[in-house]
C-alpha cells in the first residue's frame, strides 16, 4: 500500500515537474486526522524566531512553524519552490523582481499576511543592531537591495547589479509586523513567543522538557492532519533510539545509535535520506608542505575516506566527488573521476612532487623541508575526534610527520572559526559544514576567500564565482559551476570526505511518505502538515 | 622443637647489615613479593615497549574491524578498538605512560616535600612556621579541580602532567618529613655531632636524612599509586597525551560506548590500572612493615 501511494508520488511529481510548482500537493486530502506526533531533538532552541534560529535546536523547531516567501535558501529545502510567494516575475535586465504573494493566508492569530509583512521582515534584517545573520543576503556589496511594497499582495525587489542567487538569498523566513513595536529585534518578547504562517503554532514551552505545537487549521496548504506536535527535548542518539522502542516518541533521527533494533521490526520504520552536511580535510593552501595542489591530490589519494564513513560516520555517509554538496543545483554524481585510495599510487604522487625521504629518518622533505602537518580539529566534537586517527595513520603510512592538534573550544574559535588571518597556524583542519542549499554562490565564502578556513584565493576560480552571481541565463550559469567544480576537484583546497546520510526511525502506523523525508531541513520532514497515523 | 645448644665461636660475629634484615622482614609479606615482581616484569616491559608491542599501536586496521572493535583472537591477543588498532600494544603504550608519569610526578613530588619539609624541622622557628603555613594554603586547594584547569591551560603535555601532579601532592611528604626531623633532632647522635661542629647542610644530608629514609619510601611508593590514578583521570577527560596516542585513561574513555558490546575494550585497561594500583600499594605495605623495627623478629 505504501509503496503504492510512494509511486503514485512519484508520478504526480513525475508529471507535475513541467507545470510551475505551485500546483503540486495543494489538495492533499488527510486519510486520517487527529493525533499527536511526539518527536525529539538535542536539547532547548535559542530561539524561536526563524529569523535569529541558526543552531539545529532552533531551526528544528522553527520550521515546523516559520515560512519564508521561496523555500530553496540556507537552511530552507533543497529546491527552490513557491511558499508565501505565489510566483514572481523577473524583468529583462533582471534588476527587477516582482513577487505576487499568496492571498488569504492567515498568520497564527487570525490576521492577514501583507507585503507590508514582507517589508517588515527584510527591514528588520537589514537592521545592523539587529545582527541578524542574512543580513549579507539582502547586501549588494555595501548598497542594500531595494524593496517595494506595489499593494497588499505584490512585492518588489530592484537589484543596482544582475545577480542569480536572489530566490535564495530571500528565503527568509517572514515574521509578521504587527507583532513588533519597533525594527529592533533583538529582545522582541517574539523571540520566545512566535507567531508564523506554516502548519503548526506555538503552544507552549516547557524548558529543559519540551515544546509544543498545534495544527493551524487555516494553514494555506490545508490543515495539517495531525491535532499536535510535542519536540522534547533527548540527548544523544542512543537515548533517542531507546526513546522510541520504548513507545514514548514516535518519530526521530537515530543515525549514531544502534539502529538494528528498528530493522526487521514490524512495528517500526527505518528511512534513510541524504543531509546537507559535508565532512571534510580542509588544507592551509599557504602552507609550506600542503600548498601545492599536487601534494593535496597525493594526500587525497592515500586517504582512506571509505573507512573513515564506516569508523566515524557509522557507515552513514557517501563517498564525496564534489567539492559542493549534492543539494547545490550543479552536482552531478561521477561527474569528476573519484580519488580512490591507493597508499602506493600516492607514494608515488608525492615523490613526483619532489617529496622524498632523502635523509633516510622515514619522513619525506623536499628542499631540506620535512614534510610536517599539524592538523587542527575540535577536541570537544566526538566526530571529529573519530576521524582524526585515521587521517593520522593513513598519511603517516606516506611517510608524513602528522601532528593533531585537538583544540578546546575558544582555542578552535581562535585558531579556525573566528580566524580572519590569511596566516593559518595549521597546515591542516578537520571539519563539516552544511544547510548552504541549491545555490553554489555561497561556498564563494569558503573557496574564493583568502581569510577563510583554506587561506584560499585562486584568481581563476574566484573570478569565475563573481562571473556566476550575475549570470542571469540559467543554462550559462551551470556552465560556469560546473567549470568550478571541475576546477576545485583539481585544485582539492580540500578534500570533501563524505555527506552524511541520516537514518530516521518512526512508528509502522505513522505515515510520513507524503511529508517527504527531507535531509535538508532539519525536521527531516519538508511538509509537516502532511504527516498522518494510519490508525 | 628440638633443643639444641647455640653454636659457640670463638670468632668475632658480623652484625646482619640494616638491608639484609629489611629485605628478610620484607620477603615475609607474600603480597608485596609478589607485586614486586609483578612491577618489574612491567617495568622491563615498559622499557622495551617498542620492541614488543606486536603491532603499531597507531596503526588502523579498518578493513579488518569494519567501525566495530574487535574481540581477542589469534591474530590480536587483546582483540583490537573500533580502528582495529591492536588492544595489546595500545594497552603497553598505555602502561609504560602511567608508569612513567606515576614514578615521576612521585619523584618530583619527594624532591620538593622533603626540601620543605626538611628546611622546615631542621631551623624551625619562624622558617618552620613560615613553610608550614606555605604547605596548608596547599593543602586546602582542591587539588584535582585545579589540575583539570591547569592542564586544560597548558595542553596537557606529560611533563606539564607531572610537574603538576607532583606539584600539588608534595605537602603529606613535607609534613611527615618535618615531625621525622624534630624528633631526631633531640636525639643524642645529632647533638653529638651538632657538639663537634657539625655544619648543617651535612647534619641534615648525612645524618638526618638517612634516618628519615623509611618514612620517605614508603610515603613515595604509596603516592605512586594516586599519581597514576590522578593520570588515568585526567586522559579519561581528555587531557594528558595528545591523540591518537594511548593511555590507559583514554583508552577507558573511548571504552565507554562500547561497554554493553565489547568487554575487552574496558577490561584490558581497567584490570592494568588497577593492577598497577594495587602493586604499589602492597609493596608500600610491604616496606612500612620491613622499616618497622617493633616488628622485625
Amino acid at each position: 500500500m505504501r509503496k503504492l501511494l510512494l509511486t503514485l508520488i512519484l508520478l504526480v511529481t513525475l508529471v507535475g515537474g513541467v507545470m510551475p510548482a505551485a500546483a503540486q500537493g495543494d489538495e492533499f486530502v488527510c486519510p486520517t486526522q487527529g493525533g499527536t506526533m511526539v518527536v525529539s531533538y538535542g536539547g532547548d532552541p535559542r530561539t524561536l524566531s526563524g529569523l535569529y534560529a541558526n543552531d539545529g535546536n532552533s531551526l528544528f523547531v522553527v520550521t515546523f512553524m516559520a515560512e519564508p516567501l521561496v523555500l530553496g535558501g540556507e537552511n530552507w529545502g533543497d529546491a527552490i519552490e513557491p511558499a508565501l510567494a505565489e510566483s514572481w516575475d523577473i524583468s529583462e535586465d533582471g534588476l527587477e523582481y516582482v513577487f505576487h504573494l499568496r492571498q488569504g493566508v492567515k498568520w497564527h492569530d487570525g490576521t492577514e499576511f501583507t507585503a507590508a509583512d514582507v517589508l517588515f521582515t527584510f527591514q528588520a534584517v537589514l537592521l545592523e543592531e539587529n545582527a541578524i545573520d542574512w543580513r549579507s543576503n539582502l547586501m549588494q556589496g555595501d548598497v542594500p537591495m531595494e524593496f517595494e511594497v506595489v499593494d497588499d499582495y505584490t512585492f518588489k525587489v530592484i537589484l543596482s547589479q544582475p545577480n542569480a542567487t536572489v530566490l535564495t538569498a530571500l528565503s527568509i523566513p517572514i515574521v509578521p509586523a504587527h507583532a513588533f513595536t519597533s525594527l529592533n529585534m533583538v529582545d522582541a518578547p517574539f523571540n520566545t513567543n512566535p507567531i508564523a504562517t506554516g502548519p503548526f503554532k506555538f503552544v507552549e514551552w516547557n524548558t529543559g522538557e519540551s515544546i509544543t505545537l498545534e495544527a493551524n487549521p487555516d494553514y494555506w496548504r490545508g490543515a495539517p492532519c495531525l491535532d499536535r506536535i510535542v519536540v522534547r527535548f533527548i540527548e544523544g542518539a542512543a537515548n533517542t533510539a531507546n526513546a522510541i522502542l520504548a513507545g514514548e516518541i514516535d518519530y526521530a533521527r537515530v543515525d549514531g545509535a544502534d539502529v538494528s533494533p528498528f530493522q526487521d521490526n514490524p512495528d517500526f520504520v527505518l528511512q534513510e535520506a541524504s543531509r546537507d552536511l559535508m565532512r571534510y580535510v580542509g588544507f592551509n593552501t599557504r602552507s609550506a608542505t600542503v600548498g601545492d595542489p599536487a601534494v593535496r591530490r597525493a594526500l587525497a589519494v592515500g586517504l582512506d575516506r571509505e573507512a573513515i564513513i564506516q569508523v566515524a560516520g557509522g557507515g552513514y555517509g557517501t563517498l564525496a566527488d564534489s567539492l559542493f554538496n549534492k543539494a547545490v543545483f550543479v552536482y552531478e554524481a561521477g561527474r569528476n573521476p573519484q580519488y580512490v585510495y591507493d597508499p602506493a599510487a600516492a607514494q608515488q604522487m608525492l615523490t613526483d612532487a619532489g617529496w622524498t625521504d632523502s635523509d633516510g629518518d622515514g619522513i619525506l622533505d623536499k628542499d631540506g623541508v620535512p614534510m610536517h602537518v599539524r592538523i587542527a580539529y575540535s577536541g570537544t566534537w566526538s566526530l571529529m575526534q573519530a576521524v582524526a586517527p585515521i587521517v593520522y595513520d593513513n598519511w603517516r603510512a606516506l611517510g608524513v610527520d602528522v601532528e593533531l592538534a585537538a583544540l578546546d573550544d575558544s582555542a578552535v574559535y581562535e585558531e579556525i572559526y573566528d580566524n580572519v588571518s590569511t596566516e593559518k597556524p595549521y597546515d591542516a583542519m578537520l571539519g563539516g559544514w552544511g544547510l548552504f542549499g541549491p545555490e553554489p554562490d555561497h561556498y564563494r565564502n569558503y573557496y574564493a576567500n583568502a581569510t577563510a578556513f583554506f587561506a584560499y584565493d585562486n584568481p581563476e576560480i574566484t573570478a569565475l564565482f563573481e562571473q556566476g552571481r550575475s549570470e542571469t541565463n540559467p543554462d550559462a550559469r551551470y556552465e560556469i559551476y560546473k567549470q568550478i567544480d571541475g576546477l576545485l576537484w583539481q585544485e582539492l583546497p580540500m578534500i570533501p570526505i563524505y555527506q552524511a546520510v541520516g537514518a530516521w526511525a518512526y512508528r509502522a502506523d505513522l505515515n510520513i511518505d507524503a511529508a517527504e523525508l527531507n535531509g535538508t531541513f532539519l525536521t527531516g520532514l519538508k511538509y509537516s502538515g502532511r504527516v498522518y497515523f494510519e490508525q | 622443637m628440638t633443643e639444641y645448644a647455640a653454636p659457640l665461636s670463638l670468632e668475632r660475629q658480623e652484625p646482619t647489615p640494616q638491608w639484609k634484615l629489611i629485605l628478610r622482614q620484607f620477603r615475609r609479606h607474600r603480597l608485596a613479593v609478589i607485586s614486586a615482581i609483578l612491577l618489574a616484569v612491567m617495568l622491563v616491559l615498559a622499557v622495551f615497549t617498542d620492541v614488543l608491542t606486536p603491532y603499531d599501536p597507531n596503526a588502523t586496521n579498518t578493513a579488518y574491524a569494519g567501525g566495530k572493535p574487535q574481540p581477542p583472537s589469534l591474530e590480536y591477543a587483546l582483540g583490537t578498538d573500533n580502528y582495529g588498532r591492536d588492544y595489546l600494544s595500545r594497552a603497553m603504550v598505555g602502561a609504560r605512560v602511567s608508569l612513567f608519569v606515576g614514578v615521576s610526578a612521585v619523584v618530583f613530588e619527594i624532591l620538593i616535600g622533603v626540601s620543605i619539609g626538611a628546611a622546615a624541622g631542621y631551623f624551625g622557628g619562624w622558617v618552620d612556621n613560615v613553610l608550614m603555613r606555605f604547605t596548608d594554603v596547599f593543602l586546602s586547594i582542591p587539588g584535582f579541580f585545579l589540575l583539570l584547569i591547569i592542564s586544560g591551560v597548558f595542553e596537557g603535555t606529560l611533563l606539564a602532567l607531572i610537574i603538576l601532579i607532583g606539584a600539588l601532592n608534595w605537602m603529606t611528604v613535607a609534613r611527615l618529613i618535618r615531625a621525622e626531623f624534630l624528633s631526631l633532632k633531640g636525639r643524642e647522635f645529632v647533638l653529638a655531632a651538632h657538639c663537634i661542629g657539625v655544619p648543617g647542610w651535612r647534619l641534615i644530608t648525612r645524618h638526618l636524612l638517612p634516618n628519615a629514609l623509611a618514612p620517605i619510601i614508603v610515603a613515595a611508593t604509596l603516592s605512586v599509586p594516586y599519581a597514576i590514578l590522578t593520570e588515568s583521570a585526567l586522559s579519561f577527560l581528555g587531557l594528558g597525551v595528545p591523540p591518537p596516542h594511548a593511555s590507559l585513561g583514554k583508552m577507558l574513555e573511548e571504552a565507554q560506548q562500547w561497554l554493553r558490546s565489547a568487554w575487552w575494550m574496558w577490561v584490558v585497561p581497567g584490570v592494568i590500572i588497577s593492577t598497577i594500583v594495587l602493586a604499589f600499594n602492597f609493596i608500600g605495605d610491604g616496606l612500612r612493615d620491613a622499616f618497622d623495627p617493633q616488628l622485625r623478629r
